[in-house]
């Protein structure tokens, strides 16, 4: 076995998986995800900040 | 750098991303959500990459952190099965048996040796791969060499490793 061998392997592995071309929409669908997330994090970020000053005001009442 | 222009090498570079994520997972739903996780973490990176390295490099590099981490964190068993199991797989068709061969061979190894091995495959040395996988190029080069005697041992005397017309 010699890895030359592989190496045309891998590329031809390569051309294989080319062959179809991506969609445009696909990509753009995916990089649409990172702002659903980010805006995700932002939410839960705030309701628990919210849930903390609401808790704080009613364990100093106590 | 714009959507469009990230499409685009996106598209160009499809067969690496691609390829990547099939030697890593067998499954066609983990190949598709490995390859948006990759597609995710490229744009998520494409305002910090600046063209100081290959584009190419930096996808290699970007990929397979990604393929890694995932299965690091979903703790999936990836495919390792023992070489023995597997070349019964393989056919005598002519130039094919490289790539069946090349498809038993990532299936049998550990994933930071898979992406030792196709990163050599792809021409990049030693050190250029420690840099991209965050590990000392004293490390690759052992593993490598460990990984290159590994190979020889199974598959020098196996049947389809020798061409068969």
């Amino acid at each position: 076995m010699r890895l030359n061998n592989l190496e045309s392997a891998w590329k031809q592995m390569k051309l294989l998986n080319a062959m179809d071309d991506i969609d445009s929409n696909e990509v753009l669908a995916i990089i649409g995800q990172k702002k659903n997330l980010n805006a995700g994090k932002w939410q839960r970020l705030s309701l628990n900040v919210i849930m903390f000053v609401f808790l704080l005001i009613i364990c100093q009442g106590g | 750098m714009g959507k469009q222009e990230f499409i685009q090498i996106v598209n160009t570079n499809r067969g690496i991303i691609r390829s990547l994520c099939k030697a890593y997972y067998t499954g066609t739903e983990d190949q598709k959500d490995a390859f948006q996780d990759v597609v995710l973490q490229l744009w998520k990176s494409f305002d910090s990459f600046r063209g100081e390295s290959a584009v190419k490099t930096w996808i290699y590099s970007v990929s397979l952190k990604t393929i890694l981490t995932g299965i690091r964190k979903r703790k999936k068993s990836v495919l390792t099965e023992p070489v023995e199991h597997q070349h019964t797989y393989v056919s005598t068709s002519g130039a094919d048996d490289n790539i069946e061969l090349l498809a038993i061979i990532l299936k049998s190894l550990q994933e930071m040796d898979k992406a030792i091995l196709l990163l050599r495959l792809e021409g990049y040395r030693n050190k250029e791969i420690a840099e991209m996988l965050s590990l000392s190029p004293t490390n690759i080069s052992t593993r490598f060499n460990r990984l290159k005697t590994e190979l020889k041992k199974k598959f020098n005397n196996k049947p389809h490793a020798t061409k068969q017309s």
